[in-house]
């Protein structure tokens, strides 16, 4: 079981961001924190990932629930430690988990440790952001037990900083990731972005360089989503992105970062060998995780959970979810979907092995249509090519 | 009802423009008359069909029957046929008014004489009615009824200076309407003894009653005991029920004469039995002649109907039935579209007429539908010395056996006012229009008469004429005949396949720039695909325009972690439902749209 916890404040709010998070909220965090805590207790009792899990609707799974807690005898009540959550992966995120107190985090990572069983070699990630971060922080961080940072950089040209709203320049993340790694991380990432209105590949590929040169451990590359609803919408409404020059981006950071032995294992992911996300590649082999805090969603059996998406209606009742059931066609889109992210892309065998039915001949025809130019098919494997991988959504959305 | 009482029938119809107020004014009059509480008045009683009421135009025949006290005393009985209300429908019109005996003419106090005015007015004298002119909207600040009133004597001709000056909305000088109708319009004539000759001027499909007659007896009456015959058709049946008509419902009785507007019903399965024009005698005791005025319409414009859902092709052919029940002038039969499958070439009176089923099937029978272009009947002489009749482009002979075509041309009237009289003649120059002639109406408006091709008018011609007058343009039109022209076929290629649900037959000098104008709207509607789309329109196989649509090489890359998934899931289900909706020629995705917005190439 891996569980995501979203902190959704932030110092400043970007531009193009329309995540569920606050930069004029800071009051709120000390209730927000209470509500989390009582999220997490929630959400971590055995019982409520065995509602999860049970296949039926509310009523059913409710009885369902009494029953698996007469069957398993000892439950929370008994005080016994053997039934608790074994969690692989936790993934603190936001807005900027790094903004608030270190103590909140500490106080998370306690309850998280006596409420769940954390795997030795569990993958413990938290956001953070270049002005947020410091030398104390990532200190007291470690010691609570976290081992990754995934700090969002997004560039190294203080002009593009400007435009995307960031808090902070481009010293700023030179400094922080110093000051992470003098602190003892060894599993850092940083997160660009590119496809910004007006950049060229050559702009791009010199913060690439940049993220290249202080060698962390793992490197996200995003293309910019103008969404809806930021201010970003509103000022780049007439920005037509130019297709041509967001495909050399993307053709040469795929390129750039290979040579330099970060390794593409999905869309807009790559790192160190060893270094792959555990926790985001478990969204996309259809692991279960667990959600906790606003807006926050967790996936285990045939449902998908997401918390409340408010910020006073989520810190007055933390324990709202909306449901979403998920079918069996359900899990069969989403394997091909989100399989089909990763690099390694899907398995004929495994669908078999998953499914309990023979690979479809029209899911073979789909890939074959697209084979070689945008899918390798090799025996029973089917994967993007780079180019595949540009056009991803026009391929896959024939699966639905 | 004895014959001295067909001087107490009156029997009228309303004409008028469209929008001048014909159906407000039936309303007023159905009001007055007392048949109707004010509770059970729906706004324009007699336009029945939800699509009548929302584009304020009258499609079928509608007919009441009220009964007025006159202030000389005597109860006078009102029939009040309400015409069609367009072009498309002249004929149906013209058998209406050849069942009255007048017409009350209403004009718009502030817009006065329109093309349709006239039009109605010149149908009606035809039938030699009475013409009872009525100013409405007298109410309007704009409103100039001595100006109207002038314009009305010396543009048609008729006397109009003790016409009612009336608001038929807010329900002013209603009274004078009706007792001009008593006094100007004459009572009907006939003798009940004679041989029965009934007028049908309409006829609708009843799923109880079968086949309703609307009709006039001109001549001898008609009983429950009768066993009609229709002298054009002749079909036979028993009378099952007559009566006469109350708004929304059926009054039976047991005896029709001479004058009388009623309804038949003799178990009649289908509305081509019953055509409108047709005369009804009596099997028994015939008249030697029919009606004068009969005659079979023919749709004059055709398209191919195709349902979006192939797997609907059943429920579209069901549904045409259906309507067809009620429309004998809506003609169809099955055709095979290699780019859009089965469907119907469908065969209309006019552009309005194809629009109003196009739409009733859409909303009545929820289908969604693909329209081809429409075309006209070209007439194709063949080199072998035969003639084919061509309403499908794709239907058109090897140009090498071709000797010469034809196409139809209608002489039309356009009323405009003088500062679009430029403009206007410039857009009937631009499709080809031969100029007959320009008369001055008053110092501000214009009669234009022109000769036009009907294929150039069944596109996007009222469109062109509203944005080009700023609406002040009306126009009307009739069909003069064929003549031969140089017409080609323009066909369509997207990615080099040749799209036959595209073809239209055009004239030569035009065919380049519509074929650039299909390629570049096309261009827009064809959604990028991985790989680069020529589109060419071409005669012949000689390419005369080429657009490109550019190969995708790149969507949208947004990042998917826990929270994304089931919106990714749904972006992904919605591009695909989009694709199930369009059509597949050879590997390229065309959605449906692209098939009728190529219709619209006027639009600036």
């Amino acid at each position: 079981m891996e569980l995501y916890i979203h902190i959704p404040f932030c110092k400043q709010k970007c531009l193009y961001c329309d995540f569920p998070s606050w930069d004029s909220c800071a009051d709120s965090i000390p209730d927000y924190i209470d509500a989390l805590k009582k999220d997490l207790v929630n959400s971590l009792e055995p019982s409520f990932v065995r509602t999860l899990r049970s296949e039926n609707n509310v009523r059913n799974s409710l009885s369902g629930a009494s029953a698996a807690n007469n069957r398993s005898g000892c439950g929370k009540n008994g005080g016994a430690e053997p039934n608790l959550v074994p969690i692989e992966t936790v993934y603190i995120g936001g807005g900027t988990p790094s903004f608030i107190d270190a103590s909140y985090i500490e106080e998370i990572m306690e309850l998280v440790k006596s409420r769940a069983k954390i795997s030795e070699n569990a993958e413990i990630t938290l956001e953070a952001n270049p002005c947020t971060v410091t030398k104390e922080k990532a200190q007291r961080y470690l010691a609570c037990g976290i081992n990754r940072i995934s700090m969002g950089v997004q560039s190294f040209n203080d002009g593009e900083l400007r435009l995307l709203g960031r808090a902070h320049d481009a010293a700023a993340a030179h400094k922080a990731f110093y000051v992470l790694r003098e602190a003892g991380f060894n599993n850092i990432s940083i997160d660009l972005i590119h496809g910004l209105p007006g950049q060229t590949a050559p702009d791009f590929l010199a913060s690439l360089d940049k993220a290249i040169d202080l060698a962390p451990e793992h490197i996200s590359a995003y293309g910019l989503i103008i969404e809806a609803g930021t201010p970003f919408n509103d000022i780049y409404a007439d920005w037509e992105p130019d297709e041509d020059e967001q495909v050399r981006i993307y053709t040469h950071t795929v390129e750039r970062l290979e040579s330099s032995e970060y390794f593409q294992y999905e869309i807009s992911n790559f790192a160190k060998r060893g270094f792959e996300s555990r926790h985001n590649l478990g969204y996309w082999i259809g692991e279960e995780y667990l959600g906790c805090g606003l807006g926050a969603t967790g996936y285990a059996g045939s449902k998908r959970v997401t918390k409340e998406k408010k910020l006073e209606e989520y810190i007055s009742n933390p324990l709202k979810s909306y449901t979403e059931h998920i079918t069996a066609e359900d899990k069969k889109k989403e394997f091909i979907f989100l399989g089909m992210r990763r690099k390694s892309g899907i398995n004929a065998v495994e669908y078999e092995k998953i499914f309990k039915e023979e690979f479809p001949e029209n899911y073979k025809k789909i890939f074959k249509k697209y084979s070689p130019e945008y899918v390798t098919v090799e025996n029973n494997s089917y994967r993007f090519t780079v180019q595949g991988f540009l056009v991803s959504n026009t391929i896959l959305s024939e699966f639905m | 009802m004895s014959k001295s009482d067909q001087s107490r029938i009156r029997n009228f119809c309303i004409i008028a423009h469209i929008d001048h107020g014909k159906s407000t004014l039936a309303d007023r009059i159905i009001e007055k008359t007392g048949v109707l509480t004010l509770r059970e008045m729906q706004s324009q009683v007699l336009d029945n069909m939800e699509l009548e009421r929302e584009r304020g135009i009258t499609i079928k025949a509608q007919t009441v029957r009220a009964v007025y006290k006159a202030k000389d005393g005597n109860e006078y009985i009102f029939n009040l046929i309400d015409t069609p209300g367009h072009v498309d429908f002249n004929y149906e019109v013209s058998r209406s008014l050849a069942a009255c005996e007048g017409a009350v003419l209403v004009v718009d106090a502030a817009q006065g004489v329109e093309a349709q005015t006239l039009a109605n007015v010149y149908l009606a004298l035809d039938h030699n009615l009475e013409i009872m002119p009525v100013i409405n909207k007298i109410d309007l600040p704009s409103a100039e009824p001595e100006r109207v009133i002038n314009e009305i004597e010396d543009v048609i001709g008729i006397e109009a200076h003790d016409a009612p000056l009336i608001s038929a909305k807010n329900g002013i000088n209603i009274e004078e309407v009706l007792e001009q109708i008593v006094s100007k319009i004459p009572a009907p004539g006939g003798d009940e003894d004679s041989p029965l000759q009934a007028l049908i001027f309409d006829s609708v499909y009843d799923s109880y009653k079968g086949v309703i007659i609307f009709c006039r007896i001109m001549e001898g009456r008609i009983t429950t005991s009768t066993r009609i015959r229709m002298m054009a058709t002749g079909a036979e049946a028993d009378v099952v029920e007559i009566g006469t008509f109350a708004p929304g419902k059926f009054i039976p009785c047991e005896e029709l004469s001479a004058g009388m507007v009623g309804y038949i019903t003799a178990s009649l399965k289908n509305v081509k039995d019953t055509r409108v024009g047709d005369t009804v005698t009596d099997a028994a005791r015939p008249a030697a002649n029919p009606l004068p005025g009969y005659k079979k319409v023919n749709p004059m414009v055709y398209c191919g109907m195709y349902p979006a859902d192939g797997a609907k092709y059943g429920d579209l052919r069901d549904a045409l039935e259906k309507l067809q029940l009620n429309d004998a002038s809506l003609q169809y039969e099955p055709e095979t579209s290699i780019a859009l499958g089965f469907g119907f070439r469908c065969g209309f009176l006019g552009l309005l007429h194809l629009e109003i089923i196009q739409e009733r099937l859409e909303r009545e029978y929820d289908l969604d539908l693909v329209t081809t272009a429409p075309s006209v009947i070209y007439r194709v002489y063949k080199t072998d010395g035969t003639m084919l009749e061509i309403t499908n482009p794709s239907n058109l002979p090897d140009p090498a056996e071709i000797e010469h075509m034809e196409e139809p041309v209608v002489s039309a009237e356009i009323m405009v006012t003088t500062e679009f009289v430029g403009a206007i003649m410039k857009l009937c120059q631009e499709r080809r229009g031969v100029y007959n002639g320009m008369e001055y109406i008053e110092s501000t408006r214009a009669l234009l008469r022109y000769e036009l091709p009907l294929n150039e008018i069944i596109y996007d011609f009222f469109d062109a004429l509203k944005s080009r007058s700023r609406g002040y343009a009306s126009f009307d039109y009739e069909i003069k005949g064929y003549v031969p022209s140089k017409l080609v076929k323009l066909d369509i290629l997207i990615n080099k396949e040749e799209v036959d649900a595209l073809s239209f037959i055009v004239h030569a000098d035009s065919a380049y720039d519509r074929g650039r104008r299909m390629c570049e709207k096309l261009k827009d509607e064809i959604p990028r695909h991985l790989f680069e789309i020529p589109i060419q329109a071409a005669i012949g196989g000689k390419v005369i325009a080429r657009e490109t649509v550019k190969a995708m090489r790149k969507d949208v890359l947004a990042k998917c972690y826990g929270g994304d998934i089931t919106r990714k899931k749904k972006l992904l289900e919605k591009q695909k439902e989009g694709k199930k909706r369009m059509r597949q020629i050879g590997n390229v995705e065309i959605p449906q749209k692209a098939f009728m917005s190529v219709l619209k190439l006027d639009e600036e």
